[in-house]
């Protein structure tokens, strides 16, 4: 049931405590570990020329490389902990783009903050946690922020 | 890394599929976690009593909240077999109230630090993506919240 646990990041404290909850239930459980970084493509819109003049397409480019880092981060402190983990950086509409990962990894569950970067904290659930839920039948566990 | 993560799980029943499949999940993780107690949590819905109220049916009232009452024991006996089977310990706590409301009540009376429920229980539409129980305490739990999916029994067997 807790073999494989996907867990999407964003590089925001909640996340960063569901990485730390993370690493103990997958010690625990001795699960593998897949992390998730999307990177939104509603930036797509800034970086569309004729919507704006200046180019934009840098944000894409800066928020890949801000993605590879907070991997990579995360990543290390899940083999210093001794569990096996993989990483996945993806580009689209970041719910969609965490169902289809949960799909690939055969994820048993799913492991993340009810809120992350964006939205109001006050806010039901935070919009990518909604959205996941919409994308997939997955157990999930959700970490208050 | 802090050992106490899982210490008390509460686990909403309403006698549903998904439920059931909840308490699975939890007698899962507590056997894994050396002292964890499951708090098996059934709650009468005051609504229902609430409409037999409105609708002049008070004589009868009484008579339903019994026959509630002794189909919320047996559901609950039913359920303290599962935990008992994995050797885990549990303790069954009959409510009356707004579900949600109770649950969290209760979830905080009993010092739980995780609350798993199904994300479909017994009423409303299978089509939302979360019933409105699963909903409220996922909004508005202090706790952490595992949300057992229906149709997960399917996709886990995929």
């Amino acid at each position: 049931m807790l073999e494989r646990i996907l867990v999407p990041i964003d590089g925001s404290p909640p996340a960063a405590k569901a990485t730390t909850l993370a690493i103990e239930v997958a010690t625990r459980f001795k699960a593998e570990v897949r992390l998730v970084f999307v990177v939104d493509d509603s930036i797509h819109v800034l970086a569309e020329p004729s919507y704006v003049q200046p180019d934009y397409t840098f944000f894409a480019d800066k928020m890949r490389e801000e993605g590879e880092q907070v991997l990579a981060a995360a990543a290390k402190r899940f083999k210093d902990a001794g569990v096996k983990v993989t990483t996945q950086l993806r580009n689209g509409y970041v719910p969609a783009e965490i169902g289809a990962s949960v799909k690939e990894f055969k994820t048993t569950l799913i492991l993340m903050g009810t809120h992350g970067r964006t939205g109001w904290d006050r806010l039901v659930l935070g919009s990518v946690a909604q959205g996941v839920l919409a994308t997939t039948d997955v157990p999930i566990l959700l970490v208050r922020p | 890394m802090a050992a106490t993560s899982f210490q008390r799980i509460l686990v909403a029943l309403d006698g549903s599929d998904c439920s059931f499949r909840a308490l699975d999940f939890a007698c899962h993780i507590a056997k894994q976690y050396p002292g964890c107690t499951l708090v098996l949590v059934h709650v009468i819905d005051q609504r229902a009593l609430e409409t037999a109220r409105m609708v002049h049916l008070q004589p009868m009232v009484e008579e339903i909240v019994r026959t509630l009452h002794a189909a919320g024991e047996s559901l609950l006996a039913e359920a303290e077999a599962v935990p008992k089977r994995h050797q885990v310990s549990a303790t069954t706590h009959l409510e009356q109230g707004i579900i949600a409301q109770r649950l969290l009540a209760c979830a905080k009376e009993q010092g739980c630090d995780l609350i798993v429920i199904g994300s479909h229980g017994r009423t409303g539409l299978q089509r939302v993506l979360l019933g409105s129980v699963a909903h409220a305490v996922a909004q508005l739990a202090p706790e952490m919240v595992l949300i057992v999916r229906e149709g997960a029994a399917a996709s886990a067997g995929a």
